[in-house]
């Protein structure tokens, strides 16, 4: 079975991206716009990967990712935060994620660190 | 009731009443109205204003025409801070009100407004060129006494000093809103950036399927995206430098690893170089490893972009006086000691390699605060054709 990933990123550019990246690698990938429509969609399936933005239209990332570990149906999902502000460094105290990759960011080094959690 | 204003004097204090009664009567005067008229009006005004000026030093008079064509009168308005222990029922306001067929006292938002109004027989034929005219008298008439002159000084200066504070703050609010917009154009410009990078480098993984002109074409493209990318993340710095929110994550570092590390990857980016590092033993330093190794690349970038190709560039450090100095030396093209004071500050650009030589001038700047902000200091030594040394200097970390 391809290992599932939810992609939660506001910018189409960026979703369609992840999409035809990640489909290239084997993997089923399902892109959210908002985080209203990622809960909506992690309520209904559960992904192997969680890829996400920091900054969203319609909440912040590193809340969700605290809720995500929070959830005991979700708390063993690995998640790679991703953000373009070079304070970056300053956010791996504020949230669970596994990863953090700043923006823009190497696709081989992306690969690799998606594959080390569900290659 | 409008009131096109001919003579304003603020109330302060008892010579005001003075200058309230003679202006005026000098207005009543001008305007044609009959001696015993001008003094009646001038009475009633100037009354106001002694009350006025007992229990406030803010009162403003104007006094000027009001009213609409053919019915004009000739006005004046007393606007104060309201004053609770000051009615309209003050004696001296019901003696000022029998002086003159119109008086008003109102209370809205605060203040306090007190107008006197006496209208002007047609026969004075008043009009708009009339007014207009009255207006430009008034405003070259000389003062009337000393002490009229000292207080138009007074005004001029402290009008002047407001205006210079306003702009200031003004010139604040638009610095303060430029660096939040570069700090936002520049966060948005770099998600494209993200995406055109990302499918270069899938390109880049596609290349022995296509033709193999392609391929040097995608290493062009990835090189100028990354180019782009570091002057985004350039401008986000400078802006952040200017707000104040460059915020670092200190740690205690081994300079010999960190060193190689980074010379290992910069020899990479800079293949037409020798770059040589010369290790002494291992140090410690407080810092923000990131930000470290962006001086790096920001120093040996420079030293790459002014050298020739095929030239040496060195890396070395040493002890001296309980701080750690990084040596970055090349065999480029140097420059000479006014440029060297220069180099450091906000978009300096020698005026010799601004044309050869691209850039925005923002390098320097940030590796410098950077630098400062760890607690140490920068600066560098040249000689013309022969090389520079930038020098790097950071506290150490003693066990």
């Amino acid at each position: 079975m391809k290992k599932h990933v939810f992609v939660l990123e506001d910018d189409d550019g960026l979703r369609e991206l992840f999409t035809l990246l990640l489909e290239a690698e084997s993997f089923k990938v399902d892109t959210f716009p908002t985080v209203e429509s990622f809960r909506i969609g992690l309520a209904q399936q559960q992904p192997d990967l969680i890829i996400m933005d920091v900054m969203l239209p319609d909440g912040n990332g590193l809340e969700v990712s605290i809720a995500i570990r929070a959830d005991q149906r979700t708390s063993g999902i690995p998640i790679i935060m991703m953000s373009a502000h070079r304070n970056f460094n300053q956010d791996k105290g504020n949230s669970p994620a596994e990863e953090f990759i700043a923006k823009p960011f190497d696709v081989d080094y992306l690969l690799e660190r998606i594959n080390h959690y569900i290659g | 009731m409008s009131m096109k204003d001919v003579v304003s004097i603020t109330l302060e204090n008892e010579m005001d009443l003075i200058l309230a009664h003679k202006r005026t009567m000098k207005v009543a005067e001008k305007i044609g109205l009959t001696t015993a008229t001008q003094t009646v009006f001038a009475t009633a005004v100037s009354e106001v204003a002694r009350i006025v000026i007992e229990h406030t030093h803010l009162g403003v008079l104007k006094v000027g025409i009001g009213g609409e064509n053919p019915r004009y009168s000739l006005s004046a308005s007393i606007v104060f801070e309201s004053i609770t222990d000051l009615s309209r029922n003050h004696e001296g306001f019901f003696y000022a009100q029998k002086l003159v067929p119109e008086f008003s006292f109102n209370i809205a938002q605060g203040k306090c407004i007190i107008e006197l109004a006496t209208g002007l027989p047609r026969s004075l034929k008043v009009d708009q060129t009339k007014i207009r005219s009255l207006q430009d008298f008034f405003k070259s008439e000389p003062p009337i006494n000393a002490y009229e002159e000292i207080k138009n000084r007074n005004n001029y200066l402290s009008k002047v000093t407001n205006e210079q504070e306003m702009e200031i703050r003004q010139e604040k609010l638009i610095n303060e809103k430029k660096s939040e917009f570069i700090s936002i154009a520049s966060h948005e410009i770099k998600t494209p950036i993200t995406v055109i990078k990302a499918y270069t480098q899938m390109l880049q993984k596609l290349k022995f399927k296509c033709d193999p002109k392609v391929i040097p074409i995608l290493d062009k493209l990835d090189q100028q995206t990354t180019k782009l990318s570091t002057l985004v993340q350039q401008l986000m710095d400078v802006s952040q430098i200017e707000n104040g929110s460059l915020v670092y994550s200190m740690k205690k570092l081994n300079i010999h690893e960190f060193l190689t590390d980074v010379v290992a990857m910069l020899s990479h980016v800079h293949s037409n170089y020798h770059i040589k590092l010369e290790l002494a033993e291992p140090h410690f330093v407080h810092a923000d490893r990131l930000r470290l190794e962006q001086v790096l690349t920001n120093l040996l970038g420079n030293a790459a972009k002014y050298s020739p190709i095929d030239t040496q560039i060195t890396v070395s450090y040493q002890v001296m006086d309980h701080e750690l100095v990084i040596a970055i030396k090349d065999q480029g093209q140097g420059m000479e000691k006014d440029s060297l004071e220069a180099i450091f500050q906000k978009f300096y650009r020698n005026a010799e390699v601004e044309a050869t030589h691209p850039g925005l001038g923002m390098g320097l700047y940030i590796t410098s605060k950077i630098v400062v902000d760890h607690g140490g200091k920068i600066w560098a030594e040249s000689q013309r054709n022969i090389g520079s040394i930038f020098y790097v200097s950071l506290p150490l970390v003693v066990d």
